[in-house]
């Protein structure tokens, strides 16, 4: 599937509306400047999908998912690598010297940063649809992010939308993705939605 | 209507409640009415800012809001909000949450609740925080343990440097120590000698008296100076001789050889005896063998002379010592040497009846530059080489006891086997 310049920017307008809800989220409850910036987004499609991942999540990493299912379905993610993953937790709890090792509390203060971006993104998507999107509960895992993505697609693959993310609290710069993986055909239906409500022709 | 809808949640063992749009409670479990003990009775149907005000805040009412619209769920954390529904645990700290806010469906199908779950994640909190103060512990113990292994790493090598430094400094005191006992040795010479020429001597000097009487009574033919030729040129050859066994007796030998023993002791005296007679010094060797070669030993025979010849002297001047203070009753210095052998060993025993050795010092005898003669008599240094001759280079003990009037010194030496 090709998006046209307008579908592209629509997306990435949206996108960044979310993040900028969840930057003003951890604001408030952090009461410290987070800023949440998406430079760019990126469509990964069916025949590209293997070598871009491996190009891009070739390491582990500390991951939050959430699945999401209505007019729409599929995971969304959001990305660490492993040291960005202790630096932010650090940083969110005031405390530098974190040691890379995650422990469950730990755990459940990175599911809930994942759950405020997250959160910002879908319900920004969401909200477009003027429909009802049920959502399963955020969980945390640690894995290959190939590994991660792949098996959710037993007979076509999905397609993946990238949006790259960089969280500056305070002078700190720490980066980290956000992946949206739709099942076969919801983002057909997503971009159609878009350009409905949008008024975006092809 | 609540009541019936959510009674299942009282089984949950946690701490759930459900408020609608506007923050009423529409349910309260049993879990979170023993927690906070507040009964669901008095809860439900009031706003939960009421009782806890801080939920109404925006940094929490901001992500309830979008719950009520049928949002995606909602978590609070441990880390970052420890206690969303404050209530004291057994172990009277209070309860330590992770919050999950999720949207439910309203019974009338208008708009959605939001559902609450609280997990208490005290016990594990607590756990981690142990575990990771234990790990701190041991982390801290691991950098003390490598700062002090870099510490005595760092002492080792100047330890190392230090050793290597006294090393040196002993060898340049034991070359010092061998140039002393060369020089004192040469003083030893130059003293042996002059006893061994002084007979010669004389008998030149007589010689040429002769010669002038002689000329003088018109006797001096050639059968006269054949024979006093002769005469002298034993003399001379005499001489001669003694400044070649005394060179030869100091010369330091290279290798380990096998000599015999009892010889060396032999041929030690006989190159002093002149001195100990002179002395008054009656020396004797004693020995149960009349065989030789049973004495037969492996190393420096030179330098084991000079061992000797170290403890003979020493034995001397004791007794010379004691004769200057009227100390004796005969007047006579005995020196015995005795030699002997048992199973593996040669034994000699140089006694003496020079007054032995005050018990005091009797073990520091054998430390460098320690004497107890006048500066002009004596170095310190004999007993100490003597030592290191015996023990370091031939394997053997060298050691002193006192007996009545006495003392003696003991050197043990492997036996050669054939």
């Amino acid at each position: 599937m090709v998006l046209n310049t307008f579908q592209v920017d629509a997306l990435t307008e949206l996108i960044n509306i979310g993040v900028g809800r969840a930057a003003g989220v951890l604001n408030e409850m952090l009461m410290a400047h987070v800023s949440l910036q998406v430079p760019s987004i990126r469509l990964i499609t069916r025949s590209n999908i293997k070598q871009e991942l491996e190009g891009l999540f070739g390491k582990s990493a500390s991951i939050v998912r959430m699945g999401f299912r209505g007019p729409f379905s599929g995971i969304a993610s959001l990305i660490f690598p492993p040291d960005s993953a202790a630096n932010l937790i650090g940083l969110l709890i005031g405390d530098l010297n974190m040691e890379a090792d995650m422990d469950a509390i730990k755990i459940g203060t990175l599911t809930e940063v994942g759950n405020i971006v997250l959160n910002g993104v879908m319900g920004s998507l969401a909200n477009i649809l003027m429909k009802h999107v049920e959502y399963s509960i955020p969980i945390y895992q640690d894995s290959n992010v190939h590994n991660f993505i792949t098996p959710y697609d037993t007979t076509e693959q999905p397609i993946i939308l990238l949006a790259r993310t960089r969280f500056r609290i305070e002078t700190q710069l720490i980066e980290g993705d956000i992946i949206l993986v739709f099942e076969v055909g919801s983002f057909e239906s997503l971009i159609s939605e878009l350009n409905s409500s949008l008024d975006i022709t092809q | 209507m609540c009541s019936e809808t959510f009674k299942v949640l009282d089984n949950v063992p946690m701490g759930i409640f459900v408020l609608q749009d506007d923050l009423t409670v529409m349910f309260w479990n049993r879990c979170i009415e023993n927690w906070t003990n507040i009964p669901r009775e008095q809860i439900v149907g009031t706003n939960i800012g009421e009782h806890y005000s801080h939920l109404r805040e925006p940094r929490y009412l901001s992500r309830i809001k979008p719950i009520f619209e049928g949002g995606p769920p909602t978590i609070f954390s441990a880390q970052l909000h420890k206690h969303i529904i404050p209530s004291w645990g057994l172990n009277k700290q209070l309860r330590i949450q992770h919050t999950t806010v999720t949207a439910m469906p309203a019974t009338e199908g208008n708009g959605f609740f939001a559902l609450f779950v609280i997990a208490d994640v005290s016990d594990l909190t607590i756990r981690i925080q142990e575990y990771k103060t234990l790990r701190d512990q041991a982390l801290e113990e691991i950098k003390m343990r490598k700062e002090a292994e870099m510490k005595l790493k760092e002492f080792n090598q100047n330890l190392e440097a230090i050793v290597v430094q006294e090393i040196e400094k002993r060898r340049r005191h034991e070359e010092l120590l061998i140039q002393q006992s060369k020089m004192a040795a040469m003083g030893e010479m130059i003293g042996a000698i002059a006893h061994q020429w002084r007979t010669p001597l004389t008998g030149l000097g007589l010689l040429f008296d002769d010669i002038k009487d002689a000329g003088e009574y018109g006797e001096l033919d050639q059968f006269y100076l054949n024979r006093v030729v002769e005469e002298s040129g034993q003399l001379i050859g005499f001489m001669s001789k003694t400044i070649d066994d005394f060179r030869n007796f100091y010369r330091t030998n290279k290798e380990k050889v096998r000599f015999n023993a009892k010889e060396a002791v032999e041929e030690t005296l006989s190159l002093f005896s002149a001195q100990l007679k002179n002395n008054n010094i009656a020396v004797q060797i004693l020995c149960a063998h009349n065989t030789n070669d049973i004495f037969c030993v492996y190393g420096y025979p030179n330098e084991f002379k000079q061992v000797i010849l170290n403890v003979v002297n020493n034995s001397r001047d004791a007794i010379i010592e004691r004769v200057e203070k009227s100390e004796f009753s005969n007047g006579l210095g005995q020196i015995n040497i005795e030699i002997s052998e048992q199973d593996d060993r040669i034994n000699v025993s140089i006694k003496d009846n020079g007054g032995g050795i005050k018990a005091d010092i009797l073990n520091r005898v054998f430390e460098p530059y320690f004497t107890t003669k006048d500066a002009q008599k004596g170095t310190g240094i004999g007993l100490y080489m003597s030592k290191i001759i015996i023990e370091n280079n031939m394997d053997g003990k060298l050691y002193a006891k006192n007996i009545d009037d006495g003392c003696v010194f003991v050197i043990e030496l492997n036996r050669c086997k054939d």
